[in-house]
């Protein structure tokens, strides 16, 4: 086998290695995936902000519905009211995510939109994921909120109950269109979990999705390349020869005899510079914050 | 040395004297500039009055019959063997039979008897017997783990020969003239400013250096630093030659004389008179050496032999040197490195280092 060859077949061992590795999971396996129980009628709207009628708040019951069954997915869509103005960004986030567990469970398939309709300044909507919507739609989430801006009010504008059916139809339309399995894997940071697709099923676990792994791996397998070859660089070195011995053990020394030996000072030269004082920084101080149960992603918008 | 001719020229006969250099015995050549004898072969440069010091010492020594008579003894009682693989020529007494050469282990042939010349006046005997020489190598390689097996088997271990290698010693007197600047710097506060001080002086050394007993084997095929690497040798044991230190030994015969040695000599002296000099400049924070020289003003000679326990390991095509000394028993060699071995261990370690990096770090990303 040539040096082409030889490298070839290296590498071919690195990656069945790097990849054979990688197949380790690396924390708990366990799926905690609920998934999607096919109750549609547990997808709805909820109008706290009383909004619509009964006739409206059917048919948009509906398309609610619909677009949940095509999509296999818990749909609720909330329209806070007046109640909810006091309402933080990171309170509404805990408590979409909050609100969501309640209705359908944690790790449940489903998303849930919190329309911000309290008259609050500034408006803070949010989209709360769960389970699978989690990878099919983190990476669209500001997208979907950059199209229903065309749709709703901007903070401390006139709400009008018709602009909002119109936004809630097209955040259903949004859910359909936008739906993708591109993203690997979503990371939920505050519970360690990660959620992804693997081999057509969907997972919620503590482990690592395969391609992380992977990459993980690869920097893994850099590192422990870069220090075998400083170990190799080390060993080589204790193979070379050790030089030869010092010729000063040949000096006569009391045949040695210094016949000129003088240190005299010519020249002295004082300089003088200026101390530059500095001040240090403040410290930092860190902040509260709110809990949920289950795995979420989503995202947040001011209006 | 200074030898007289008696020349004729025309009918006239004229006397004239060669001038030898007391440091590699080549002919010195007068220069009217520096009004100074010179060296052309080992750059030395002498007044014709240090010329002549050094012959009247050289006058002094062992007279010509008794040399000869031992030289004519050294003659009759050694045979010289050849190795027509490498080309090493061994030297045994004629009690023993030499049959394999000490440094690539092929067969070797009675070629004759060795000259007289070749007799060196004094010896160190071994005082490390074979039994200790091979736990030393055998200590030695036992901390190498990536050597070729076979380096570290009986059979290589058996290659390990007692050897008398023959060595120029030379008593160097160096006249040393060193001129350089140094700085003494010190700072300090005061309020919101900072001073430094810098002093500066003028150094002068001038030393007259003596060296005495600086060995250069006279032997081609072994390798300079190597031998260089197990000295030094404690003189004071050195005995006037006799045949019967090469008893159960070999010896070498030296292919390189005093002149062919001199260059590495002049380096080694410089090397211990400029570390004599720059040892009594103390103090400074820096020293610029403005100039500095050191002239080998006369070179006394003498040829010994001095034990080594010598072996060879061919590997991959190069010859790899393990030498010991065979009076103290520094030893020193090249360990030949199997890079297969070294190669297969690493990759072990990097993908067991990548394994755990994997578990381990991967876990707490």
């Amino acid at each position: 086998m040539n040096k082409f060859g030889k490298f070839l077949a290296f590498m071919a061992l690195l990656t069945v290695f790097i990849l054979g590795v990688a197949y380790i999971p690396i924390g708990s396996t366990k799926n905690l995936a609920e998934g999607w129980d096919g109750d549609t009628s547990a997808s709805c709207l909820v109008d706290d902000a009383d909004l619509f009628g009964k006739k409206d708040e059917k048919q948009l019951n509906s398309v609610i519905r619909e677009t949940a069954d095509e999509l296999e997915l818990n749909i609720l869509i909330y329209v806070a009211g007046s109640d909810d103005a006091h309402l933080s960004d990171e309170a509404t986030e805990a408590k979409a995510h909050n609100m969501y567990d309640e209705t359908y469970g944690e790790y449940t398939d489903g998303v849930l939109y919190y329309m911000d309709m309290s008259g609050g300044y500034s408006a803070y909507d949010f989209i709360s994921t769960s389970g699978k919507a989690t990878v099919m739609y983190q990476k669209d989430i500001e997208n979907i909120f950059t199209y229903l801006d065309g749709y709703l009010p901007a903070s401390g504008e006139q709400i009008v109950p018709e602009e909002i059916y119109s936004a809630i139809e097209a955040f259903c339309r949004q859910l359909e269109t936008k739906k993708s399995r591109n993203q690997l894997y979503f990371h939920d940071t505050y519970h360690g979990l990660y959620n992804y697709f693997e081999r057509g099923e969907f997972r919620v676990t503590r482990s690592k999705p395969f391609p992380l792994r992977a990459l993980i791996m690869l920097v893994c397998t850099a590192i422990g390349a870069l220090i075998a070859l400083i170990v190799h660089a080390c060993i080589k070195r204790h193979y070379k020869f050790k030089t030869a011995a010092n010729p000063s053990v040949y000096v006569a020394r009391e045949k040695t005899a210094f016949t000129e030996r003088s240190d005299v000072q010519t020249r002295t030269h004082v300089s003088k510079v200026r101390i530059e004082s500095s001040s240090g920084g403040g410290g930092s101080r860190g902040g509260g914050g709110h809990s949920f149960g289950g795995s979420h992603g989503g995202g947040g918008h001011h209006r | 040395m200074i030898r007289r001719e008696l020349r004729h020229k025309g009918g006239t006969k004229l006397e004239s004297i060669e001038y030898k250099c007391p440091n590699c015995n080549a002919d010195l050549k007068f220069n009217p500039d520096t009004q100074k004898l010179d060296c052309e072969f080992c750059m030395s440069s002498f007044t014709i009055d240090e010329v002549k010091n050094a012959c009247a010492e050289a006058e002094n020594s062992i007279p010509d019959e008794v040399l000869e008579e031992e030289r004519q003894e050294f003659e009759e009682h050694t045979n010289l063997y050849h190795c027509k693989s490498c080309g090493a020529e061994i030297m045994a007494d004629d009690q023993q039979t030499a049959l394999f050469c000490y440094y690539c282990h092929n067969p070797v042939i009675l070629s004759g008897k060795m000259g007289g010349k070749y007799r060196p006046s004094k010896v160190i005997g071994f005082k490390l017997n074979r039994d200790k020489a091979v736990k030393l190598f055998k200590s030695w390689v036992a901390k190498r783990r990536f050597v070729p097996d076979d380096f570290k088997s009986e059979q290589q271990v058996e290659k390990i020969t007692g050897l008398y290698v023959p060595f120029w010693v030379a008593d160097c007197k160096i006249k040393a003239n060193y001129h350089a600047t140094g700085k003494k710097i010190r700072s300090w506060s005061t309020g919101n400013y900072r001073y430094t001080e810098t002093k500066e002086f003028r150094v002068d050394r001038c030393a007259d250096v003596v060296m005495q007993g600086i060995p250069a084997d006279g032997e081609t095929k072994i390798d300079d630093l190597l031998m260089e690497s197990i000295e030094p040798y404690d003189y004071k044991e050195l005995q006037p030659f006799s045949m019967s230190y090469l008893s159960g030994f070999f010896a070498d015969k030296y292919d390189v004389d005093e002149a062919g040695v001199f260059p590495r000599i002049r380096d080694r002296a410089t090397a211990a008179s400029r570390k004599v000099i720059t040892d009594s400049v103390t103090g400074y924070n820096s020293v610029v050496v403005m100039s500095e020289h050191y002239d080998i003003l006369k070179t006394d000679w003498s040829y010994i032999m001095l034990p080594v326990w010598f072996m060879t390991y061919r590997y991959n095509d190069q010859i790899y040197e393990f030498a010991i000394n065979g009076q103290t028993g520094k030893l020193a060699g090249t360990p030949p490195l199997n890079k297969k071995k070294l190669f297969r261990f690493c990759t072990i370690l990097g993908a067991g280092l990548s394994v755990a990096f994997y578990l381990l770090g991967g876990a707490m990303l």
